[in-house]
């Protein structure tokens, strides 16, 4: 389609003026200019995608940050308060647990997902009966719905009649998974782990089926040790696609709602708050413009994600 | 071989036909009681009924058993199937309603006619997004020998402004669950008068970690709001008479907090009632972790069926009181008209609502849905003696606190309790552990933000 759109225009251009010619040149390796034609056609064709961001995507994001900066209600338009709802969070217990969690929540998860995925990754890539059977196991944590998911992880960690505190009590007493604030924070960051990191594992499967065999076999040859073949063939060359899922996974697991309030409603206290939940906790007492605010203070840090996929992206 | 597959197939048919008929039977018991009632429609009503447009929409507020939820959806299909018009009915979750109703406010999708809490009413209210409906409160009123005083006060309440918004049909009321057997091992025959009892009680008779006394939910879910009662029992005020302004920074809110920090820090709580979810209370009763408990009644509910012997072995009480008297709010349900409603469909919800109010039907409905009486007809409802939960509920019709006292029931309470703010206040005392006068300062602003916004 685009060889064909390319050929029409070189006529055009072999018949262009003298003058013109310097033009082409500088030009060169750029995409010929549209004539007026294909380019109402053309934008008359983008314009479904365009429409359908705009609606979808523009609209909501525009009004979220217009919120943010108003004290509306649920069923009543509010009024400029300039930046009285982003004031209020520097005093907000739950905004500094907000902010310390994007941090400690999203950091040692994609840590933890990025190590059990590249594990589970490099044997699953091994030769062994039922290989298609296990990887379609791996695969389950992320493929349910995430409220069974973190449901039955919530009745597993409770205390004290909870399965993982009944399997334990020989060793020890029941361990307040969900109520101290300690153990709280590391049942929510295993439980995003367990849910996630079956995504991680089979992205970087994908990745490892794609590395030439023999890379492998001109390694042993040499005698490079399987740790060596490792950190010299493997990890560079899956380096692009865990970079990919890091970004998607960071931007995942920062929005994520479901794993905390089911598990501690962000508590105990605001031990395992993140933005999410205060916004929705905003919502509960209707609160509009505050929850935007809270929405919003996250999309900096969301950004940032995103321009890394985006030059990840471009490289890869 | 040939005969086990004959059998087989025998047992099979034999099991569809005992399934067809328990589902016939059960089903054309509950059409019955549906249809109980319902006669010819005024002029008016058979009007509004040809001029209404599209499916008839109720939102049900989800109650347990389920069998309850059916019962009232099957009342409104013959109720419409009566009046020759298409009727939807959605159940909502009640731990849901707010949310729910947020997002059909924003997309102007309410539906015809819904039941709510009374909190939600009044914000409602206070939004304009209700339609007044004094004739069927009136008419539903006047056809069952009056309102209960207690109800009707609490529905002409003055942030009202002379207007009534919603239909009562019970209420919601929060009964003490106590292990009577545990506790009279423990030479403790009734169940405590008083918040400072109740902790002696749980003191002597708990055993951690297999058994703990007080299991109050103390998280960010609707049942950890037992604290704002507590609070108001200690005589704490979340605002001032005129619904304004926040005093929730008091010496007596000190006074609870240290009585609450105190049993927390003494071991009296199960310790994971800081991140316990809605049904967290209900199962440390059930699974025997918790000697006492604070219920609507469903946990009786689901007790009488599931262990019987737990039902018989605990005591249902009015809520403990605390040094400044007992709080024991009356939350009534009320059928409501949004606003956005046709005027054709306005007449044909409070039409419903008088069908719904039927004694026969609402008797039958009672019988095992958890809801106090607002009617004076339903005192006489058998459940009300027969059920030990509902005779709690029936005493609480008589000697409850309205909701909100001793604050002023507004829309800024309203959100104040929907935000969860008093056990968050709590958590940051015994989780946290910072001091008493840091946690009331920032509930206390965080209050104030919620009534500021709805002043201006």
């Amino acid at each position: 389609m685009q060889a064909k759109s390319e050929q029409a225009v070189v006529p055009a251009e072999a018949n262009a003026p003298a003058g013109t010619t310097g033009t082409s040149r500088r030009n060169k390796g750029k995409r010929p200019a549209a004539t007026g034609k294909e380019a109402r056609l053309g934008l008359l064709l983008v314009l479904p995608a365009v429409a359908v961001i705009v609606i979808l995507i523009g609209y909501p994001t525009i009004s979220s940050i217009w919120y943010s900066f108003t004290d509306r209600m649920v069923g009543s338009p509010g009024r400029f308060i300039g930046l009285d709802n982003y004031t209020r969070l520097a005093t907000d217990s739950g905004f500094l647990s907000a902010a310390a969690n994007l941090v400690l929540i999203v950091g040692v998860s994609l840590l933890l997902k990025l190590v059990l995925g590249t594990v589970v990754a490099v044997i699953l890539n091994r030769p062994m009966p039922g290989r298609n059977l296990w990887r379609l196991l791996v695969m389950l944590p992320w493929a349910m719905p995430g409220f069974v998911a973190f449901m039955g992880l919530r009745l597993m960690f409770e205390s004290p009649y909870g399965a993982v505190n009944v399997a334990l009590e020989t060793f020890t007493s029941p361990v307040p998974f969900l109520s101290d604030p300690d153990w709280a924070r590391v049942s929510v960051v295993l439980a995003t782990v367990w849910r996630g990191f079956p995504f991680w594992a089979i992205s970087i499967l994908a990745a490892l089926q794609t590395i030439p065999k023999e890379l492998y076999e001109a390694a042993r040859m040499d005698g490079a040790s399987a740790w060596q073949q490792f950190v010299n063939i493997t990890v560079p060359q899956i380096r692009s696609t865990v970079a990919v899922v890091a970004v998607i996974s960071a931007i995942w697991t920062a929005n994520g709602f479901e794993n905390i309030w089911l598990m501690t409603q962000g508590g105990p206290s605001t031990t395992t708050m993140t933005f999410p939940v205060l916004s929705f906790l905003s919502l509960q007492s209707r609160q509009l413009g505050q929850a935007a605010a809270y929405a919003v203070v996250i999309l900096p840090v969301m950004a940032l994600f995103i321009m890394l996929l985006s030059r990840r992206k471009k490289d890869t | 071989m040939r005969h086990s597959r004959k059998i087989k197939g025998l047992g099979v048919l034999a099991a569809f036909a005992l399934l067809a008929t328990g589902c016939s039977s059960g089903t054309s018991n509950t059409d019955a009681v549906a249809a109980e009632g319902l006669g010819t429609p005024s002029a008016e009503v058979a009007q509004a009924a040809k001029d209404f447009k599209g499916n008839f929409t109720y939102w049900i507020g989800l109650t347990f058993p389920e069998s309850s939820n059916d019962l009232e959806a099957a009342r409104i299909k013959a109720w419409g199937d009566n009046l020759g018009i298409k009727t939807e009915v959605v159940k909502v979750n009640q731990n849901e309603v707010v949310q729910q109703t947020s997002g059909a406010i924003e997309a102007k999708s309410l539906p015809t006619a819904m039941t709510v809490p009374y909190d939600l009413m009044s914000t409602m209210a206070t939004g304009g997004q209700l339609s007044p409906v004094p004739e069927a409160y009136a008419a539903v009123g006047a056809a069952h020998e009056g309102w209960l005083d207690s109800i009707d006060a609490a529905t002409k309440a003055k942030s009202f402004g002379d207007k009534i918004f919603g239909v009562p049909f019970g209420f919601f009321g929060n009964v003490l669950f106590s292990r009577a057997d545990l506790l009279k091992e423990k030479g403790f025959d009734t169940p405590p008068k008083t918040w400072d009892e109740l902790l002696a009680q749980s003191k002597a008779a708990q055993d951690p970690p297999k058994t703990y006394g007080m299991g109050f939910a103390l998280s960010n879910v609707l049942d950890g709001n037992l604290t704002t009662s507590m609070m108001q029992s200690f005589g704490g005020r979340v605002a001032d008479d005129a619904g304004k302004q926040c005093t929730i920074d008091t010496p007596e809110t000190a006074t609870f907090l240290t009585w609450i920090k105190g049993a927390f820090d003494d071991g009296q709580f199960p310790p994971s009632v800081v991140t316990w979810d809605g049904a967290g209370d209900n199962n440390s009763f059930t699974s025997g972790q918790s000697l006492f408990i604070v219920n609507t009644g469903s946990v009786y509910q689901s007790m009488k069926t599931d262990d019987p012997d737990l039902a018989a072995a605990s005591a249902y009480s009015a809520l403990p009181a605390g040094p400044a008297g007992q709080v024991a709010p009356v939350d009534p349900r009320y059928r409501v008209v949004p606003s956005s409603t046709s005027d054709a469909g306005k007449i044909l919800a409070q039409d419903l609502f008088k069908a719904l109010a039927d004694d026969t039907y609402m008797a039958d409905f009672m019988e095992n849905a958890t809801y106090g009486p607002v009617l004076n007809s339903q005192l006489k409802y058998p459940v009300f003696t027969d059920s030990p939960v509902h005779a709690g509920l029936l005493e609480q019709a008589d000697k409850g606190t309205a909701p909100a006292f001793p604050d002023t029931a507004n829309a800024a309470y309203s959100d104040y309790q929907n935000a969860f703010s008093t056990p968050r206040m709590v958590q940051r005392v015994l989780v946290d552990n910072i001091s008493i006068d840091k946690a009331m300062a920032e509930a206390q602003a965080s209050c104030q933000t919620i009534y500021n916004q709805h002043a201006s």
